[in-house]
């Protein structure tokens, strides 16, 4: 997994793979590979040995969906994102307003539909999921609203920046 | 010690640290503790500490912590010979204390009187004066608009705007431009009307560079009074005492000798019974002014038992059943240092806003030299009706140097999640040169601390590489949960289906049948 981690202006690009349960390799913008070793329950904060170096520290999600992380004395405001999904949706920035086209962003495959048009959906609910880079992803919605288009159907093949499904902002809110 | 506990059972009307701090006193001293609490306290920890508890109405602290009638209603019931109000609520309340009387229950603290007195700056400073305490430069007498302003004008800015009723900051204006005396004396009164239903205001000398320094007094009800040393409580925000120590920086034996020796005079003057507090503002030339009396216990009395080894809270229940002081001047010595500081609720970054809410994580520090005075646990809920103040820190040390270290160390240890709170922002002060020096006075938060907006610790490189990782793999984890949940729905979701689907198919099959 590669993770796009923001931090103000600057960004880090963050290589992870799950080695076991609270175990993982780690690089951070292609340099050296350490294991770093992230262990928690919810009585405590995270207990983070890197190599035998301990670091105690805590990720709390805000409303916004940014990372207030803190480590040892010091704390930090990130998001992060996983970068295949911000490239599969092109939802990585912002917030969305306004009517939704939702195009794929790469050649793909749909693989299911999950909602048809008139449904009420609500935000990061589910719309399809469609196979790209023999990986499966769901695509959910950016946004609050009523599917106003479905253009796809299971087992359509799609080409990069075809319309998939429409969503429009519900006008009884608002 | 004595053998016999002072009382059998004591109502102690207050909630939070100080409520812990007074039952923890009782059980040592034999007493069983009556706890009271209102609605949204019923899992507070001083109710758990407590013998036994009763309720004492709805969340809003007028209804309940401030009920004279229900709180005498339930001393009676539960049988309570004495109450005592901690700090804050009804402390220092001398109607309260009366009606405590009245109904034949022991009011832990001074006599009505006294707090009375005490309570109008005004009277204060006439007794004070009266027995040789060295007054603020300023009118004795209440003041009409055109007074102050000609008062003002004589004694030369900057002044302060005070409400005779005043306290906690409030009803305070500090001028500096002649122009804005009429405005500021407006202000002061209106916020004092709010706050104490008095709008009495006079004019005191705004002294420069001041440091407030505070001397303990314990005052018993055989004419016997003594001081307990000194607290410097500078470091405030607002007026609001944010850390304090014990004994003062800068502190001349000379001049705590004299500051000694007037606290007890003050003590003396309004024949004072159990512990309290006199207020002093020391100048840069160590010149030093009474500034009010507190007639009640301390939030930061910690620190003065800390460094002479004894029970203030304890103390302080004996005298209120009669016993004499029980320790005399010359065999209270200083010891060490201690350092306190204010775990608040509350979040630096955003301007120090309130944070109340539940705390799901909570690993207070420990180990040598240190006491942490708190009111939560792991789970309890800071409920936004009351002071958002969740515990005190306090460490000791042989020297001033090892109880910054220990205190550093303490910060650096606790742990509290689910809330915000003011710990990256003592750790800033731990760390910052003058405070080290230990020269500073009461501006230096406004003007060494907040200027610089810098509320917590400038980020550790090393830690900033590890927070990154950190928040990739929270991002994973987020992610996965996500994907999870996802899956989870939609199986549920169809599951819903086909179980529409094959009741329709029975009806369809016994339609057909």
């Amino acid at each position: 997994m590669r993770y796009e981690i923001g931090l103000g202006r600057q960004t880090y690009h963050v290589d992870l793979q799950e080695i076991g349960p609270n175990t993982y390799d780690v690089t951070v913008d292609d340099g050296e590979t350490v294991r770093i070793d992230a262990v928690k329950n919810p009585r405590t904060v995270y207990s983070i040995l890197l190599g035998h170096r301990q670091y105690e520290g805590s990720v709390d999600e805000r409303e916004d969906g940014t990372l207030d992380v803190h480590v040892g004395t010091s704390a930090f405001d990130f998001t992060a994102v996983d970068e295949r999904r911000k490239l599969l949706t092109g939802s990585g920035s912002g917030v969305p307003t306004g009517v939704q086209t939702i195009r794929a962003q790469m050649p793909g495959k749909i693989v299911r539909v999950l909602v048809r048009s008139g449904d009420r959906v609500v935000v990061d609910q589910g719309l399809l999921i469609i196979e790209a880079m023999k990986m499966e992803n769901e695509i959910k919605s950016p946004i609050d609203g009523v599917v106003a288009e479905v253009s796809v159907v299971a087992g359509d093949a799609v080409e990069t920046n075809a319309q998939m499904l429409v969503v429009e902002p519900r006008e009884d809110e608002g | 010690m004595s053998p016999k506990p002072p009382f059998e059972k004591l109502l102690v009307a207050n909630r939070g640290e100080i409520a812990v701090r007074v039952i923890r006193a009782c059980r040592e001293l034999g007493i069983r503790s009556v706890a009271v609490y209102s609605d949204v306290d019923r899992n507070a920890l001083h109710v758990r500490y407590a013998d036994e508890a009763y309720l004492c109405g709805p969340a809003p602290a007028r209804e309940s912590y401030l009920d004279m009638d229900r709180l005498l209603e339930i001393a009676r019931a539960s049988g309570a010979q004495a109450i005592h109000p901690g700090y804050g609520f009804m402390s220092e309340n001398a109607e309260f204390a009366r009606r405590c009387a009245a109904a034949g229950v022991v009011f832990v603290g001074p006599r009505p009187e006294t707090i009375e007195s005490m309570g109008d700056k005004i009277v204060a400073r006439q007794k004070m004066q009266a027995a040789g305490v060295p007054l603020v430069p300023g009118s004795t007498e209440k003041l009409t608009d055109d007074e102050a302003i000609a008062f003002a004008t004589k004694i030369g800015m900057p002044v302060m705007v005070k409400a005779t009723a005043g306290g906690g900051g409030k009803g305070l204006r500090m001028v500096e431009d002649p122009e804005k005396l009429a405005q500021a004396i407006q202000r002061a009164r209106s916020e004092a009307r709010a706050s104490f239903g008095d709008d009495a205001i006079y004019v005191e000398k705004f002294v420069l560079g001041p440091r407030h320094i505070e001397i303990q007094i314990l005052g018993d009800q055989h004419g016997n009074a003594v001081h307990v040393f000194e607290r410097e409580c500078s470091i405030q925000r607002r007026h609001q005492k944010v850390i304090e120590e014990a004994p003062a920086n800068r502190m001349p034996e000379k001049l705590r000798q004299a500051m000694g020796q007037a606290a007890v005079a003050a003590a003396k003057a309004v024949a004072y019974e159990g512990a309290g507090t006199c207020e002093f503002l020391v100048d840069a030339d160590l010149n030093f002014y009474f500034l009010e009396m507190n007639t009640r216990v301390q939030v930061e009395h910690p620190v003065t038992e800390m460094v002479t080894n004894l029970d203030i809270v304890k103390t302080g229940i004996r005298i209120a059943a009669g016993e004499p002081i029980g320790i005399a001047q010359e065999d209270i010595t200083l010891s060490g240092w201690a350092i306190e500081a204010r775990i608040y609720a509350e979040d630096p970054e955003q301007n120090f806003r309130p944070s109340p809410g539940d705390i799901l994580v909570y690993r207070p520090p420990g180990g040598p030299g240190v006491r942490n005075d708190s009111g939560v646990y792991p789970g309890a809920t800071v409920p936004v009706h009351y002071d958002p103040m969740i515990s005190k820190l306090i460490t000791w040390g042989r020297d001033r140097p090892e109880a910054i270290s220990r205190m550093k160390r303490a910060l650096r240890e606790f742990v509290v999640k689910g809330i915000k709170t003011s710990i990256p922002f003592h750790r800033v002060v731990m760390d910052h040169p003058k405070f080290i020096a230990g020269e500073y006075d009461t501006s230096f938060i406004e003007r060494e601390i907040l200027p610089s907006q810098q509320t917590a610790l400038p980020p550790d490189e090393e830690e900033k590489q590890v927070a990154v990782m950190l928040a990739a793999i929270a991002g994973y984890r987020r992610d996965r949960e996500r994907a999870q949940r996802a899956a989870q729905t939609q199986q549920s979701g169809s599951g819903t289906v086909s179980n529409w689907k094959l009741a329709g198919r029975r009806s369809q099959l016994r339609g057909a049948g």
